[in-house]
Parts: C-alpha cells; structure tokens; sequence
C-alpha cells in the first residue's frame, strides 16, 4: 500500500475518522486506533513479516526494561548486548547475509579456490532498516540513561510502527516521539492544514518529478554504452531529482498525514541541492539518518575531537556505515567513500561548519562565489548518485569515463521515445520554487495558498507518471 | 474540526474542478488538432467516402502502400493498419467507419495467424482513449480494454492518467502547436527502413502448428460487411521463406475459402526486414503484385 495509492486513498480517510470521531476518547483508545491501522498498514506488503516487526519491537521494549531495572551492570550490558546483537542479528541475516557470502566467495575464487556461496532465498522484509534503528536508538538511549524505559507496550508499538513512518522513516526518537504518543491529542485544525499541504507538496515531488526524471534516467543508465557526453551528464542530474523527488516526497507525505494525526515528525530534508560545502548538505539530506549515525556512532568513536588520525577514520566509519545502510552492495560502499573524500578537507580545514546560515542570493560579488559553491556541491554529488545508481562499481566508472571522452554534446533520442533534454524546464521550475520557499517547509502555505494548491494539483494530475508506476526507491533499503 | 471538514471538502472540489477542466482541454485539443496519430486520422475522414480501405496488422500498416493503389485505380485508398491488430480489433476499425459515416466499398483484410488469436492492438486503445465519449463503439473497446473499470469513463481524466506515457502532457503539448506526423501525408502508411541481416536464415520464426476450429470476429466481420454492403476482401501478406509451419496459411484457406494467398510471393530476404514485415522496397514490390492480382480487370 503506497502512499500515491487508492487504497491508501481510502485507507487514510477511515483511519482519521476513527481516530478523532470514533476512538477519540483519550489517548489509549488513540494509540490503539493507530497502532492497528499501522500494523494492518504493514501486512499489507506481505503479513508474514508482522511477526518480525511485533517480535522486533517486543524484544526492545522488554531489553529496555530490563536494563532499566538491572541491578548490577553486567546486568545491564547483558540486556543491551542481547538487543544490540538480536536487532543487528536480523540485518544482517534479512539485508547483509547474501552480500556477505558471495563477496567472500568472490575472494576465495580470486585466489583460485572455487566456491559456490549458500545464499538465502529470502526478501528484505520492507522497513526493517528504519524500524531497526528506532528501536536500536531507544536501548541505546536507556543503556546511556538519557531516558526511561517504557512501560506501556501500546505506546512503545506506536513510536516503532507508526505506519507513516514504518517503511521508510523519518527514523524517530524516542525523546521527540514517545512524548507526543503518551499524551492525548487534541485535533488542531492549522496543523492539520499544514499537514495536507505538506501532503500534496509530497505527493507532487513523488509523481511528478521523481516519476517523470526516473523515466529518462533509467532510460540513461540502462544504456549508457551508447549514451553521449550530453545524455549521461543529464543522466545522473535526473537521477539526483528523482531519488530527492522520491524520497523527500515520501518524507513530506509521511510527515504532512502525520500532522492530520496531531503528531509530529522530525523533519528529513532541508532544500539539500542549495547547499553550499557537502558538510552542509549532509545536514540537509536525510537529515533523520545522519543525526542518528551522529549521535549513536560518529560521538561515540570519538567524533572530531581527537587528532588527525582518529576525525580521517570516524570521518571514513560513518560514510562508509552510511553507504553499507542503504543497500548490500559495493557500489552503496564507494558513494559513502566518495562523500567522505568529499568531506574531509572540509573538516580537517575546520570548514565543515562555515555555512550554517540559510542561503542567500543577491546581485553582489559574494553572491557570484555562493552561486558557484551551489552548483559545484551539486556536481559532486550528482558525481557520487552515479555510484549509488548503477549496478556495479565497474560500470559507475565507465559511465564516468564515457562522460570525459564521447565529447559528444548534443540531443539523442532515448529508449523511452523521448529526447534526452526535454524534462530540463520542468527541473528548473521546480528548483525555482524550492528556491523560493527554502525559508518554510513546503511552498503551497502563506498567501494564495488555495491557488498554489489548485496548480500543484494540475501539475499532479498533468504532468504526473503514473502509467508507468515507480516504487518509491527508499523501501528497499 | 468543522472548519477542517469545510476545508478538505474545499480541497476536493478543488481537485475535481481541475481534473474536469483538463479533461475537458486536452479532449478539445486532441479533437480539434490536425491529425497525428491513425485514430485521428481516421476521424478526420467522417462523412466522406474512401473507396479501399485496408485493415490488418503491422503486416498491413508496414506492407502496403496505398499510393501505388491510388495510381493504379485512380481512386482513393488508405491504409488502416494497427501494430499487432488482432480479428477483434480490426471488427473495431469496420464499425467505427459506420459510426463516423466514412462510406467504403471495399475494405481489404489481413488474416494470418491472428485468425488465432485473441487480445487488443498496441496502439489502438490509447489513441481511441480521447474519443470514449465519440460513440458506442469507441465506449464498449475502452470499457473492455481496461477490464469494464467504469472509471476512465466517468471521473475526469482517469483515462488520460491510465495512458500518460502516450497521451499525456507531451502528445497534449504536441497536438496544441500542430507538430505534424507524417500519418495523414502516408495515408496510414509506414513503411520499415533496413533489411534482414543473415541471421533470417537461422531464423526460428514460426506460424502455429494447427488452426482453431472458428472465429467469432471473423464471423462478425462477415456479416458486417454483408449487412452493410461493404464488399470485404480478405489476403494473406508475404512471409519470408524461412518461417516454419507456412502450410498453416493453407489451413487458413479451409476457412476462408475466399482467401487470396500471398503468404510466399516476395521470397528474396532482401525484402524483409524480418521474417514477419516487408521493408520499404519489399511493401512496394507487394503491393504491385497485390494490385495486379486484385485490380487486373
């Protein structure tokens, strides 16, 4: 059940109507409304894995009482070392095993030993990175005494398997989320109008510009053999809007039917194409995962507070978990490797912190030099997106190379019948609205709100793909 | 609560005064533009008369050239032709002539293996899509196309979202500014570019082993033409001879007596650009022959 779907269509409508009119009574009979809807939400995409999800969340909830009410601290380390290893355990069976196997195979053979890997026949259960690192985030922050375990098993089932953010986040906290599900909420209606602005800004990123740029970039990618200088270059620009248009977009829904519910979300994406250092766009891009491996990885290792030696290897560990957790595959590990390199000499210079501000534009000499930083950060990220897009590393730099000598700048004709320019409009009017509203959370709020509305709606209904339908690239991860 | 009530219902009148209002803009266009696709060019025939009309598969649209009819006949002829147009479709193509009043005397049908089986052309349905509220016709092949989902007929713009690939904002824009196709200057004709490689010769291409017992499309199209006296002539267009199973087309025979058989006329592979379609050269040396054979007197 997508978000852009009908069910979900019918599905959300009855689940607010319960949730305020029918069920409102306090917040017990609240949660308990959202807390079946989101697991009949999940069985949705395939029932089995519910028991995972409701084991998952049950192993945290009773991990995290027991190490709260431990007496001694091997006490302690014992519940928590459990949680740790049982939620890893599942990763790495579900996500990494098969990854693991055949990379090990590959090295057997490469020394002239021949192996045939075991491999699993099993699919990735869809959300368990996501849900994982909610409940990881809660026993760490118990085990760290930075918060209380708790003791209602409703309340601490809504915080993981809150269907807006089950399958692909935001990835909550249990101090920003667990307090807003153990109080009863009261309908707030500028809220709620928020949210279904928020909702349809998303809904508008999703089908029309991550829809429509997936159509030619998958036409690029999957041919780029033949593709000129020109396509490929346009190829992976494409691809950096559809995989911002997919995700932010789900992001904006999740977060926007989220507000219908009184509950809010942290927020993922902050304008990340308008940043200037990649410092500064990893703070704006996936904002949920990159605080989270901030907070439960790079300052335990130590962050940037040791010398030379230690910031290169935390700078390396946390880009490289990072790639490794949005897919088992080397091509997910070399983007996280390229963004480190990127963003190094910005932290060991002591810059990765000089653009905290929001970004501005003016007809002045500066403006020219932050107009720059703009478009260069874009480039090197559209750069990494080759590596994230393609299948092998070994393809990631013939596409590369391909770009630096076809020399060949001129429209071609896709495989998708269509030129490989026509969709440039589309993506700078897209990014000239984004510009416009950096300052807010989505552009249809403020005045003429209702126009707004009506021609995001014509640009969804018009302009939108839908015959050829794209899953929302984040649920496989 | 209320006023969120209010506010909601706002937004999805909202929504279904859009959806109306681009419906209703890109129906206008794509009825009021010059012609781009068949379909179009097809209703911009209403109310006139075509003297031979050809239907039939890609095997018709690729391999007859209607000019070489024209000079031959000194009357008027065009080429309705659907890439994989199958019995039932083709039945389609004979009642919408009825429906747009375009008055024929003969109309020319492909039969091969399609006598076989069922299912829809690939292009027909989406550029009938626009056109569902022409006429029954055009209502009842979209209904059953899309599984009798009343939807693309009764909410606005569903059937244009459904086929946003091939009707969507781009075709809209193109049909807007008049950007030309060359389907109304070909009179439905599209001839191939190229030519087999060697490869024809190992090739595997192969016409069934065996023929059904009957087919109600053929039997539909029978009598529509004797209902309304439209003189229905049916053929078989040339295959190269490396297809397997060619004796099917003499099973064809046992059920179209009437069949005229060109199935094995064009034999140098160089006519081909595969075993099923003629390219440019091979569809004009056919329909030379084809015009011989149908027009000697």
């Amino acid at each position: 059940m997508f978000f852009n779907s009908l069910t979900f269509a019918i599905f959300l409508p009855i689940v607010f109507v319960l949730y305020w009119f029918v069920f409102n009574k306090n917040k017990s009979t609240q949660n308990a409304v959202l807390i079946i809807a989101s697991y009949y939400f999940y069985s949705c995409w395939d029932w089995r894995f519910l028991f995972l999800l409701v084991f998952s969340t049950f192993l945290d909830y009773y991990t995290g009482i027991r190490i709260e009410k431990a007496k001694t601290e091997l006490g302690r380390k014992f519940w928590f070392w459990l949680s740790i290893s049982v939620n890893l355990g599942f990763l790495g069976v579900f996500k990494y095993y098969n990854f693991f196997a055949d990379s090990f195979s590959q090295l057997l053979n490469g020394f002239g030993l021949q192996t045939s890997p075991l491999l699993l026949n099993v699919i990735l259960p869809v959300g368990i990175s996501f849900y994982t690192f909610h409940g990881l985030s809660y026993v760490i922050d118990i085990y760290l005494k930075r918060i209380k375990a708790e003791y209602n098993f409703v309340d601490y089932s809504l915080f993981v398997s809150y269907f807006p953010l089950l399958v692909a986040g935001p990835i909550e906290r249990a101090t920003h989320l667990l307090p807003q599900v153990k109080v009863k909420r009261i309908f707030d209606y500028q809220k709620a109008k928020e949210g279904i602005f928020q909702f349809v800004w998303g809904l508008f990123k999703k089908v029309v510009i991550a829809d429509t740029c997936a159509t030619y970039a998958n036409a690029i990618f999957d041919n780029y053999e033949s593709m000129n200088s020109l396509s490929l270059i346009l190829g992976s620009v494409y691809f950096a809007f559809q995989i911002y248009g997919d995700f932010s977009g789900y992001s904006d829904m999740a977060l926007g039917m989220s507000k219908l519910f009184g509950i809010d979300l942290l927020r993922n994406f902050n304008y990340p194409y308008f940043s200037r250092d990649i410092a500064e766009f990893w703070r704006r891009w996936h904002i949920s995962l990159s605080s989270w491996f901030r907070d439960y990885l790079y300052i335990p290792l130590g962050g940037s507070s040791g010398g030379t030696a230690m910031k290169v290897r935390n700078t390396f560990i946390i880009f490289l978990v990072s790639g490794f957790w949005h897919g088992a595959n080397w091509t997910f590990i070399a983007w996280g490797f390229i963004n480190a390199l990127y963003f190094l000499p910005l932290l060991l210079l002591k810059r990765n912190r000089s653009n905290m501000e929001t970004v501005s534009l003016y007809w002045d000499l500066n403006s020219v030099k932050v107009f720059f930083s703009i478009v260069s950060t874009f480039a090197l990220t559209c750069l990494a997106w080759i590596f994230f897009r393609v299948k092998s590393i070994g393809d990631a730099f013939e596409y590369i190379g391909r770009i630096f000598t076809n020399g060949i700048f001129e429209s071609q004709y896709l495989e998708n019948e269509r030129y490989n320019y026509e969709i440039i409009i589309l993506i700078l009017a897209f990014i000239i609205v984004e510009w416009k509203s950096r300052t807010q959370i989505e552009p249809i709020s403020g005045k003429y709100s209702y126009l707004k509305l009506t021609l995001c709606f014509a640009a969804i209904v018009a302009l939108g793909t839908y015959s050829d339908y794209k899953e929302f690239i984040y649920f496989q991860f | 609560m209320k006023k969120f009530i209010i506010h909601t219902i706002g937004i999805l009148i909202t929504f279904l005064i859009v959806s109306t209002l681009l419906d209703f803009t890109y129906t206008t266009v794509y009825e009021n533009s010059i012609p781009r696709t068949k379909f179009q060019y097809l209703r911009s025939l209403k109310n006139t008369k075509v003297d031979y009309i050809f239907l039939g598969s890609s095997r018709v649209e690729n391999g007859i050239d209607p000019f070489i009819i024209i000079s031959k006949t000194q009357k008027k002829c065009i080429n309705l032709g659907y890439e994989a147009a199958k019995l039932g479709d083709i039945y389609t193509v004979l009642q919408l002539l009825k429906s747009y009043s375009i008055a024929t005397d003969t109309v020319f049908i492909q039969v091969d293996y399609i006598f076989d089986i069922k299912g829809k052309s690939i292009n027909l349905p989406y550029e009938m899509t626009p056109f569902i509220r022409d006429n029954k016709v055009t209502k009842d092949y979209l209904l059953d196309y899309v599984g009798k989902d009343p939807s693309v007929y009764y909410v606005p713009f569903t059937r244009y979202l459904r086929s946003d690939q091939k009707i969507g904002f781009r075709e809209f824009l193109a049909n807007l500014v008049g950007s030309k196709t060359a389907v109304a200057e070909q009179k439905g004709y599209s001839p191939l570019a190229g030519q087999a490689n060697e490869s024809i010769n190992k090739n595997h291409s192969s016409l069934p082993a065996s023929i059904a017992s009957h087919s109600l499309y053929y039997e539909k199209i029978k009598k529509f033409g004797a209902e309304n006296n439209i003189k229905i002539v049916f053929f078989c267009a040339p295959f190269c001879r490396h297809v397997k199973n060619l004796d099917y087309v003499k099973k064809l025979k046992t059920k179209i007596p009437d069949l005229y058989d060109f199935s094995t006329v064009i034999q140098e592979d160089s006519l081909f650009v595969n075993c099923f379609h003629l390219n440019k050269l091979g569809a004009t040396e056919f329909t030379e022959i084809f015009a011989e054979e149908l027009f000697k007197k």
